[in-house]
């Protein structure tokens, strides 16, 4: 299973590859912003998208609707890791059309099986 | 006949006594005093006739027909000898009376002869005056002339006392307008120093009166507001719905706190705080308004805000890296570290999850307490709620050898499941933490007839009662080492109070000091039920 993860921090790109592919023994690719997520969305073809929510210049909201515009990437589910707990905004990034929300700081030990249930979840 | 000297006039008859000052001056043109004497000389046939008055000065003349103003005080003389009484007093010919020859109106011009005078007797029986009538020549009065001149004398008197009442009434009047003046004076500057903003208006919204802090509020003069309809204030957007707004607005903010967004004179829009209230005057019913501009206070609630979104952005970002780094290390997923590493890397990532955990609490906190955290109120059985709960907490029970014993319930409460999943796990893993081992935490359901009570038992150390009153406060712990040895964050209980109060319940605990405690909450069932009975289904 191959994952797009997009987010501006290198740390937290760094940490989620090593939770996904040591833990989860998933294939990663990563993009520092959403411009770069975009394009890899359409080379890389990722069988699923993990999106920062937060991100300078274009941010997690923009960027979906950016894969969604592209047919070669518009089918691609996505699922938002946010460092925005509040139940409020939880539900209006899911009332966008994602296959799920994660929130940051999250377990790496459990962080594959999350992603999993998200995706099989839909 | 020093008596008779028009330098001193002599009192009417009867020790006739003067009236309050200024009172038995009624000026020359007073048409009733005009028409009394006009009548008196009429019925009687006399050229002559006055009504004089006593007053602090001796007589004065209030009315005449037939002579000059100066000539007037001496016929006062002819009155010192009239009776008392209601009889009228006659001098047929002064020229051959001897109390009365040698006065200088009968000696010389214009030599009156004749005499005819009824003393003004007041209701309380003073002579006050007298009403008379003269002639150039010598004459009698018949009866009837008498009765008349008597029964003119009553209306004389009658004359003076509805001038009297006139009077009183007019001083009245001028004290009680000088006491409106000056309460209206007190009541003005009340409003005029009042910070919050008064603006009355009338039934069909049409603007009353404005204060000077409504006036600065607006950007309007007073002058410019009064007489305009309330729409005025209100944001164009709704002005042309402005009918149906102000109905609702008077509707909800009639004696409550309601907030509303207002119009100034420049277009811009602000918030402001509204409470109405409603009177009644002469010309209709009325209301006022209090206004509290909240536009710099709502200002400072945004900045919280997003320097609260934006902390805890911040804050969560190195947490998520170095709660992913240690995650990872403490999980074996980098490879197998030595077993002294592996400890120093678990209090590392047990300390890092304690200070996530703190920084959830503090930002739940704040929003249950700025009242931004929604709860979705629904029936809900209460039991589901306590099973939830325990099942959350069933693992560190079973970990401390506890048993949970737990009641059923058939109860349905009002309330935000998860939130009260949330509350019931707080209080259940408290009373599990402080338990001794092998211990039992006991969960048992107390209905009243507007909420149910969840009452969660604990046979732990309890709470000395000086902490009682503090123990739902922030980071209020019985011990300081409690966060440390027994995990939490010091705001739990904290919140769980935040929590039941906005579902309009209420929390508390009883306890003794090495006894035990039992904490309780208390969730209203579902209000429409509640007052309307059970609802029909479908």
């Amino acid at each position: 299973m191959k994952i797009l993860v997009i987010d501006d921090e290198e740390d937290i790109r760094r940490i989620t590859r090593l939770s996904l592919t040591k833990v989860g023994k998933m294939e990663v690719v990563d993009a520092s912003g959403g411009p770069e997520g975009v394009r890899k969305a359409a080379t890389e073809r990722p069988d699923a998208i993990l999106l920062d929510v937060m991100m300078p210049g274009l941010d997690g909201p923009a960027t979906l609707s950016a894969l969604r515009s592209n047919p070669a990437t518009a089918e691609i589910p996505v699922v938002f890791l946010t460092a925005k707990a509040m139940a409020s905004e939880v539900e209006r990034l899911k009332g966008l059309g994602v296959r799920g929300v994660l929130t940051k700081p999250f377990d790496p030990m459990s962080l594959p099986v999350e992603l999993r249930a998200c995706l099989e979840g839909a | 006949m020093s008596d008779v000297t028009p330098e001193s006039p002599p009192r009417p008859p009867n020790e006739a006594r003067p009236l309050e000052p200024g009172h038995q001056l009624p000026g020359p043109s007073e048409t009733a005093f005009d028409d009394l004497v006009r009548l008196a000389a009429a019925i009687c046939g006399a050229p002559i006739a006055l009504i004089n008055l006593a007053g602090a000065e001796g007589l004065s003349c209030a009315a005449r027909i037939g002579l000059d103003a100066s000539e007037t005080p001496q016929y006062a003389a002819f009155s010192r000898h009239a009776p008392t009484g209601n009889d009228v007093f006659v001098v047929p010919d002064a020229s051959a009376d001897a109390r009365f020859a040698m006065n200088p109106l009968v000696v010389s011009d214009p030599g009156i002869r004749f005499y005819a005078g009824a003393v003004l007797i007041s209701a309380e029986s003073e002579a006050v005056g007298t009403l008379s009538v003269m002639d150039r020549v010598p004459r009698e009065l018949r009866a009837e002339q008498k009765d008349a001149l008597c029964a003119l004398s009553r209306l004389v008197v009658a004359q003076l006392k509805l001038r009297q009442r006139a009077r009183e009434v007019d001083q009245t009047l001028a004290e009680a307008d000088r006491a409106l003046r000056a309460n209206d004076g007190r009541v003005r500057a009340v409003i005029e120093s009042m910070l919050e903003g008064l603006i009355t208006f009338s039934e069909d919204s049409v603007i009353e009166q404005v204060n000077p802090a409504a006036e600065q509020m607006f950007g309007y003069a007073a002058w410019e507001l009064v007489g305009q309809h309330l729409s005025i204030l209100v944001p164009r957007s709704r002005a042309h719905q402005a009918e149906t707004f102000l109905r609702d607005a008077t509707k909800r903010a009639l004696g409550r706190l309601t907030e509303w967004e207002g119009r100034r004179k420049n277009g811009d829009l602000f918030r402001f705080e509204l409470s109405l209230f409603k009177f009644e005057t002469l010309k209709g019913r009325h209301f006022a308004g209090h206004l509290r501009d909240i536009s710099e206070r709502k200002k400072l609630e945004r900045m919280k805000q997003e320097f609260v979104a934006t902390v805890s952005h911040e804050i969560r970002t190195p947490l998520t890296s170095i709660r992913g780094s240690l995650g990872l290390l403490a999980g074996g997923a980098l490879g197998d570290l030595p077993e002294e590493a592996k400890a120093a890397v678990g209090i590392a990532e047990r300390n890092t999850v304690r200070l996530i955990t703190l920084v959830n609490d503090i930002l739940d906190l704040e929003r249950l307490e700025s009242g931004k955290l929604e709860l979705r109120l629904e029936t809900i059985p209460l039991t589901s709620v306590i099973e939830r709960s325990v099942e959350s907490v069933r693992a560190l029970a079973e970990q401390q050898g506890i048993d949970l014993s737990v009641a059923t319930t058939n109860a349905k409460v009002f309330g935000d499941g998860d939130r009260l999943v949330q509350v019931l796990v707080n209080l259940l893993s408290n009373a599990v933490k402080f338990s001794p081992r092998g211990a039992a935490v006991t969960v048992s359901v107390v209905e009243s007839d507007r909420d149910a009570e969840v009452r969660v038992q604990d046979l732990g150390r309890g709470i000395p009662s000086h902490h009682l009153e503090t123990i739902f406060g922030r980071f209020q712990q019985v011990e300081a080492s409690d966060s440390r040895q027994k995990g939490g964050t010091g705001l739990g209980l904290a919140i769980c109070k935040a929590i039941v109060e906005q579902h309009g319940g209420a929390i508390g605990v009883e306890s003794e000091w090495g006894r035990g405690s039992t904490f309780w909450i208390r969730i209203p069932f579902d209000p429409a039920q509640a007052s309307g009975g059970l609802r029909s289904e479908p």
